[in-house]
């Protein structure tokens, strides 16, 4: 994974927030942490199993995270961590009070 | 056609399945190509203002990658490259974002004669049956129009007319984008074409209406 910093965080935000909005249609509870969630994923480019292998956590945890059903404060810490590398700007997260 | 290592195959495999990860893999691995195709599409609409904006070109294109995952089910592995093959999806989704600007069609010595009576259109009125729609008597032009080539030519080669009306700087450019041909490619399909219809028009006096539209004038 890259850490460098993305030279503008509007379009990965821009994405985001649609993204979350896929998963609220579906009736996430948590839309704003499961776009981030499967965000972090998408950096890495690994399938759910290898990832959940390279973080050291479950499968389950993925599915739960990526699919809204995990508030942002209970997310796993090896996906929480990886959330600032995403270059977005954070202050989205709070267009999701829920998280 | 994609190499054994591009991974746009199964990113748009896995998109098709609905997983939001890949979107966002796609997103990171193919913007500049989306880029590209959204930038060429905001200039065809006479847009320098947005096209000068970092910042509208991000969010455009990020809304590029949505367009194409949401229709990523519908993609064949081998074909064109999705932002080619979701071309027309895409310069919808920018119509509609950055507003539609209103054009003439520039026929004033039109078939019922009053000269500034062109008919005002949107970008969602530029297909050629939206033309026919705004002035009947341009029927005549979607039947010779569909007759001389495949199919796809013909939307080619209406869209690079339409775009030339437009004032494109270069409808070669934007046809070729939109086909996912290259631009010579797309002056040699409307040159073709056009010649094609010309020829009819002149040939065939059920046509003779339209060879008074300054488009097949002699």
């Amino acid at each position: 994974m890259t850490t460098s910093a993305r030279p503008s965080a509007v379009g990965p935000t821009r994405l985001v927030f649609r993204m979350a909005d896929v998963l609220a249609a579906n009736g996430a509870a948590y839309p704003m942490a499961g776009a981030l969630s499967a965000a972090v994923r998408g950096r890495h480019q690994l399938d759910r199993s290898e990832y959940a292998r390279e973080l050291g956590i479950t499968l389950e945890q993925v599915d739960n995270a990526e699919a809204g059903r995990t508030p942002l404060r209970l997310l796993p810490e090896a996906i929480s961590s990886r959330i600032p590398w995403l270059g977005i700007d954070l202050t989205a997260l709070a267009a999701d009070p829920a998280a | 056609m994609t190499s054994p290592d591009d991974p746009l195959e199964p990113l748009m495999a896995a998109m098709a399945a609905g997983d939001l990860a890949a979107l966002w893999s796609f997103h990171e691995t193919y913007e500049a190509k989306l880029r590209a195709v959204v930038l060429a599409n905001v200039r065809s609409m006479h847009r320098p203002d947005i096209v000068r904006d970092a910042e509208r070109i991000d969010s455009l294109t990020a809304d590029a990658a949505m367009v194409i995952f949401d229709r990523a089910a519908g993609w064949k592995p081998g074909g064109a490259k999705p932002w080619n093959w979701a071309a027309r999806a895409i310069r919808s989704m920018i119509a509609a974002e950055i507003g539609h600007r209103q054009v003439e069609l520039g026929n004033d010595d039109t078939l019922d004669g009053e000269a500034g009576s062109a008919p005002v259109m949107s970008d969602a009125d530029l297909t050629i049956e939206g033309i026919v729609a705004l002035a009947p008597e341009l029927e005549p032009l979607v039947h010779v129009w569909r007759s001389v080539s495949s199919a796809r030519d013909q939307e080619a080669a209406w869209l690079f007319r339409v775009q030339k009306e437009n004032h494109d700087p270069s409808p070669a450019r934007t046809v070729a984008d939109e086909f996912g041909i290259s631009p010579a490619n797309a002056r040699k399909i409307h040159e073709r074409h056009f010649t094609r219809v010309n020829a009819v028009i002149w040939a065939d006096e059920r046509y003779e209406p339209l060879r008074h539209w300054d488009w097949f004038a002699a």
